[in-house]
């Protein structure tokens, strides 16, 4: 690759950026970032670490739509990856002496090691069938958190390593956003260029993008590691947030949760996680008085968008005139 | 009373219209055929009558029953069974299972007796495979089978939608042969084909599609002096 | 070294084990196979038929009364699912992974209703016997036995419809090729809603039947779910007869896996197990033999 290359994709995503900045979704999310940036004026400590939580969860919901909704390798191992990150990250930082800050990336680059020995049957396998198989790694993974407590800590997890930036929450709520806006950025740099046309091309037809010249597997490989390291990367950031690790952080529930905030969001988006994550986990923060009722929420929403908006709430129109109009021109 | 009759019919796909005001009217005691270029709608005209592709406007009747829309369970009620392009046996159910399915709407035990033999009369070697999967016989004898299923529930009008397509030479005679022995029978047909020789020496009557509208209709041997539409439609390159 | 006596133990238990896992894993391998569901609501269909069962129970006192109850209620269940849910995206091209979705989002919706409707208080169901027989060293008890003798019936009865009645030949026409079964007359709608309040009744009727084993709480779908998901992949999606194999198969390298390791490693040798059948022949068992 060329400087030159380089500077084309830079010109590419700065394009394309002030393309999006203009849409409805676009000044949206602007609107959302500077309220991101002011939240430590604004909320109480507590109200903080949710915002903080909200942003990793964010990241890793992005994630999951940079390998699910764009490539359309609809992988259920990636809260399970999220946890290896945690895990990887804690541990090293803990036992091994390596810096909190550099764990982190670590935790990244662990999950994406992770990620490799499914990744095989994911590129072999199509639609339905990688969910199966990534389902029964993600057990897998979920199984030995409670098996190798040694390492891990077991079922009641693991605590006590050392915190970033000395404990300083404001501090790192900064760090955090700054990571979380990086690396969506990334995603969005890489998905607004070339690999993100290809990727397009391999979920609508994997064969149609191989008779191009694409080496299919290698973007998919490409693809399923980035994704799975960003979500280590978030794993390890919401580690370090909640002073915990344990299995339930990498549990189905959390992956359906995950999921739940892609879909509805939408897929098709990429901004769909940042909706999807408001939504979904705002809601519950609000309406956690109301207990379970929630889930009763999400499970309802899920069917209704999945059923009535199959591009999520960012890939939708509001705009109740046209809608009631395709409702009778049906 | 016509036995099939679409009057101004307009239907299609999505967004994509493929039938135009079109209007057939089907006469009882006949073998007909129809014919035109690829994309006509010929395809499309069979599929409408079975309910399988939406009509937008216009009428489709059998024997004066209005099936417009209808679900094809109401139209093979009333006689009209249509046997798909490529025959499309049940590879996993036995020879006999499909034939049962043909008939799937007849409960009489010895009804269903008596089509069995009517099938296996014309066809004895069905009979000798009767227990075995229909994905393992030849190509020809599941043409049979399809033939067979088709004629399980003794249609008033079978309509065959391209029989000959993408089959080897010798299995294209044998194609003709089978419908040929039907119009022995006195059975009704529509058959739709691209090999229009062939079905010109089948058929009673003719109908010409073009982009959906007719083109043309008559006897057979009237079209033979037609000289402008021979030229269109049925081309020097067939003779 | 383990003594052989135990072995045997193991092996019976896994045969047991086995039943109980067919019973569940059938349903799910069923509407696979004819309406290309992956039903991820299988485990909170079986949930539904374990509380249906309790209450019938309580209600009526009968047995055979709450067995008969969550039938037919998750049979209604399973249809109104079909026709509800999944007939509206029937025609979307990738209908296996919004099947997949929308059946996860009623797995999360019916287990939190019920969660907000009755607690997550476990109910206890009474056994059906206590009874134990002991034969050439081997402890055998009866209510585990009975169990089995009811999975087996209940399997026998769906083969009999399947091979045997006009509706099997529906439901297999449609399973093969559901155009070409809508030109016999079939109604492949119909045949969809009524698989799948079948399979959901095999999951309704496996929960009442192995409440005693399990009790009755919101989330108790969801470990017999993931191994008869196991067991459905092992088996080859869609295969009844490699799913019943499978089942067996599987339910027994648990019950003697678990002499030498712990619960969850036995989970675990299940899932890689999976991985690599999917691996070599994603037909699973049902690949080889039924091709």
């Amino acid at each position: 690759m060329t400087v030159e290359a380089v500077r084309l994709a830079v010109d590419r995503v700065r394009s394309r950026l002030r393309e999006d900045a203009r849409t409805r979704n676009g000044k949206l999310f602007a609107a959302i970032t500077a309220l991101a940036v002011f939240a430590p004026v604004m909320f109480s400590p507590y109200r903080l670490e949710i915002v903080m939580q909200l942003l990793i969860v964010i990241l890793a919901v992005a994630s999951w739509v940079f390998v699910a909704g764009y490539f359309g390798m609809f992988t259920f191992a990636h809260a399970a990856l999220y946890g290896v990150g945690g895990y990887a990250a804690v541990i090293l930082a803990a036992e091994m002496g390596v810096h909190p800050l550099a764990s982190i990336l670590l935790g990244g680059v662990v999950a994406g090691l992770f990620s490799l020995p499914i990744s095989y049957p994911v590129l072999r396998l199509s639609g339905a069938y990688v969910g199966m198989v990534t389902l029964a790694y993600a057990e897998i993974i979920y199984y030995g958190t409670i098996i190798l407590r040694d390492v891990t800590g077991g079922p009641t997890g693991y605590t006590g390593f050392p915190q970033l930036f000395g404990g300083d929450r404001v501090v790192m709520y900064y760090f955090v956003l700054a990571l979380v806006v990086a690396l969506m950025l990334a995603m969005y740099a890489l998905l607004v260029n070339r690999f993100g046309l290809v990727a397009r091309a391999i979920r609508e037809s994997s064969d149609a993008a191989q008779m191009l010249g694409n080496n299919v597997p290698r973007y998919k490989l490409t693809g399923f590691l980035v994704g799975s390291s960003i979500a280590g990367v978030a794993g390890a950031l919401q580690a370090y947030n909640i002073l915990i690790i344990s299995p339930p952080m990498l549990e189905i529930d959390q992956m359906i949760e995950f999921m739940a905030m892609g879909i509805i969001g939408g897929l098709r988006t990429f901004g769909g996680a940042v909706f999807g994550g408001i939504i979904v986990f705002g809601f519950s923060e609000v309406l956690r008085d109301i207990g379970e009722l929630r889930l009763v929420v999400w499970g309802a929403l899920l069917i209704v968008v999945t059923l009535y908006f199959p591009d999520g709430i960012a890939g939708s129109s509001f705009d109740v005139r046209k809608r009631f109009q395709e409702w009778f021109d049906r | 009373m016509s036995l099939v009759e679409l009057d101004a019919v307009d239907a299609g796909y999505g967004e994509n219209q493929v039938l135009h005001d079109l209007t057939l009217s089907i006469q009882p005691g006949r073998v007909n055929c129809i014919i035109g270029p690829n994309g006509s709608g010929k395809s499309t005209t069979l599929k409408a009558v079975c309910g399988l592709v939406d009509v937008w406007d216009g009428t489709i009747r059998v024997r004066g029953d209005d099936v417009t829309n209808a679900h094809p369970r109401d139209v093979v009620e009333r006689g009209v069974v249509m046997l798909p392009q490529g025959g499309n046996v049940f590879p996993e159910m036995t020879v006999k299972e499909n034939l049962r399915i043909g008939a799937f709407l007849v409960d009489d035990r010895d009804v269903l007796e008596r089509r069995y033999r009517e099938v296996y009369e014309m066809f004895p070697v069905l009979e000798e495979k009767k227990r075995q999967r229909a994905g393992e016989l030849s190509g020809g004898q599941q043409m049979m089978v399809a033939f067979g299923r088709a004629l399980m529930p003794d249609p008033e009008i079978l309509l065959l939608d391209e029989p000959s397509a993408g089959l080897a030479p010798d299995l294209v005679d044998d194609v003709f042969d089978q419908v040929e022995r039907l119009k022995e029978r006195g059975r009704d047909m529509i058959i739709i084909e691209q090999n229009v020789r062939r079905v010109l020496d089948v058929a009673e009557y003719v109908y010409v599609l073009d982009q959906g509208e007719r083109m043309y209709e008559g006897e057979t041997e009237a079209l033979r002096d037609e000289d402008e539409i021979m030229r269109m439609y049925i081309g020097e390159r067939h003779g | 070294m383990v003594s052989l006596g135990l072995l045997a133990q193991q092996i019976v238990n896994g045969l047991f084990f086995g039943g109980q896992l067919a019973l569940i894993a059938i349903g799910l391998t069923l509407i696979w196979g004819v309406a290309r569901v992956l039903n991820f609501s299988h485990g909170a269909m079986f949930m539904v038929g374990g509380y249906v069962g309790f209450f019938a129970l309580g209600f009526t006192g009968s047995v055979a009364a709450a067995i008969l109850a969550s039938i037919v209620v998750v049979f209604a269940l399973g249809w109104v699912t079909e026709f509800a849910l999944l007939e509206p995206m029937r025609d979307r091209e990738e209908f296996d992974i919004a099947s997949m979705v929308v059946t996860l989002g009623l797995a999360i919706f019916l287990e939190n209703a019920i969660l907000v409707g009755v607690g997550s208080r476990r109910r206890a169901f009474p056994a059906l016997t206590e009874e134990v027989w002991r034969v050439a060293g081997l402890t055998i008890s009866v209510q585990r036995f009975v169990i089995f003798l009811i999975s087996v019936f209940a399997l026998a009865a769906l083969f009999l419809v399947i091979s045997r009645t006009k509706l099997g030949l529906a439901i297999r026409a449609v399973s093969q090729d559901d155009q070409t079964a809508l030109l016999m007359g079939v109604r492949p709608r119909r045949v969809y809603a009524i698989t799948l309040g079948c399979s959901a009744a095999l999951a309704g009727l496996a929960g009442v039947l192995l409440a005693p084993l399990f009790t009755v709480y919101p989330s108790v779908g969801w470990y017999p779910f993931l191994l008869a998901f196991v067991v459905v992949m092992v088996g080859g999606l869609g295969s009844v007869r490699g799913t019943l194999i499978a089942a067996m198969g599987l339910a027994i390298v648990r019950s003697v896996s678990t002499i030498w390791v712990a619960a969850e490693s036995a989970m675990v040798l299940l899932f890689a197990i999976m991985i690599a059948v999917l691996l070599i022949n994603p037909d699973g068992i049902g690949g080889w033999i039924d091709g």
